[in-house]
């Protein structure tokens, strides 16, 4: 098992070679970042024309978001960066200062944005974020590196090939026989601004960091890609989180935070019937 | 007119008639066959494709929904412990 830093996270490779995993990561944290100034995507952000061309990479990474809003109803967003910034995420997490003002709200702006080809048309101003988007799509590509049985795990997401015993974030664990698993929550990245908690999942019809129920919900999806965002979406949704996975036969776990928790219908199914 | 060249010519008539007959018989017997191999064939030549969606449609619905992982009980302490994205 191998361990190692990127996308401000741990990453833990098992079953081949972490260089070919750090590689992958390495590329896509170089073309996404938004605290590395050279990265595409803050050239993008910063470009003041109506319509640039991107990379192949950058209009792949755009276009699955693009879908995976389609598919979750608009709550996985790539046009949040401004909220984030607002919400005072503007840097490393490591040197975020403990407080200061708060920026306006800034809600959800994707009916502003069109991808044709390679070519990305977006008023000047619109800051996009793909992280959440790019990390899992960084762990499926890890992965399909391995040469054998094998998992990589970063942060809240995992894509293994082959079944993997993983413990969950709070306690408990399971066994993920296919695809991917993926936590989204607000248990690690929380700061102050205006004197009020902030994080990092911003609820796309407001603008502001969700004030879900949840601290933490994990699903197991076909593949990290798929488990990230279904995971962020349950969290966003609130209490409407269990059946809306239900209704799409996903397995998810969710955690209040006085640390109750509430499993999917298929989640019980799953770890009953085996 | 001999009788000898009558039976000839009689001869030589049944032959034009005989083979007037294969001949006809040959090409409705080909006409026949090729029309019931262009509208009633027996089995198909090739390799039979299956009667289901096309592989491109399968793609586009499978990719119109998230996809569903498989979870079970645990069988052996974890051998990873994931945090929170």
């Amino acid at each position: 098992m191998h361990r190692f830093r990127a996308m401000g996270c741990e990453v833990v490779v098992s079953g081949g070679d972490p260089l070919a995993a750090a590689a992958v990561f390495a590329h896509w944290e170089d073309a996404f970042s938004r605290f590395l100034p050279d990265s595409e995507l803050s050239r993008v952000n910063r470009d003041p024309a109506p319509a640039v061309r991107v990379s192949p990479l950058f209009a792949r990474a755009l276009a699955t978001a693009l879908e995976l809003a389609e598919l979750t109803g608009g709550l996985v967003d790539p046009t949040l960066g401004s909220a984030l910034e607002h919400a005072g995420y503007d840097r490393d997490f490591g040197l975020l200062p403990e407080d200061g003002p708060l920026g306006p709200a800034a809600p959800s702006r994707l009916a502003e944005i069109r991808l044709d080809g390679t070519i990305l048309r977006r008023p000047p101003g619109l800051a996009l974020d793909l992280n959440g988007v790019v990390k899992a799509l960084a762990v499926d590509e890890a992965v399909a590196t391995l040469p054998r049985d094998g998992f990589v795990s970063a942060g809240g997401d995992l894509a293994a090939r082959g079944p993997v015993d993983v413990g969950l974030p709070g306690g408990g664990a399971i066994r993920l026989v296919r695809g991917g698993l993926a936590t989204s929550g607000v248990v690690s990245r929380r700061w102050r601004r205006g004197g009020e908690e902030q994080h990092h999942l911003i609820d796309p019809r407001t603008g502001r960091p969700s004030r879900s129920p949840w601290q933490q919900v994990t699903v197991a999806g076909g593949s990290c890609r798929d488990a990230d965002a279904a995971a962020k979406a349950a969290f966003l949704l609130g209490d409407d989180g269990p059946a809306w996975l239900d209704s799409l036969g996903l397995a998810g776990r969710f955690v209040r935070h006085d640390g109750d928790a509430v499993l999917s219908r298929c989640w019980e199914r799953e770890l009953a019937c085996t | 007119m001999t009788a000898g060249s009558r039976i000839e010519r009689a001869r030589a008539k049944a032959r034009g008639a005989k083979l007037a007959f294969g001949a006809l018989t040959a090409l409705v017997f080909g006409a026949a066959f090729v029309g019931a191999k262009a509208h009633a064939p027996g089995h198909h030549k090739h390799r039979a494709k299956p009667l289901g969606a096309p592989a491109a449609f399968e793609l586009a619905v499978r990719r119109s929904a998230l996809q569903a992982g498989q979870i079970a009980p645990p069988v052996q302490p974890p051998q990873v412990v994931t945090s929170t994205s």
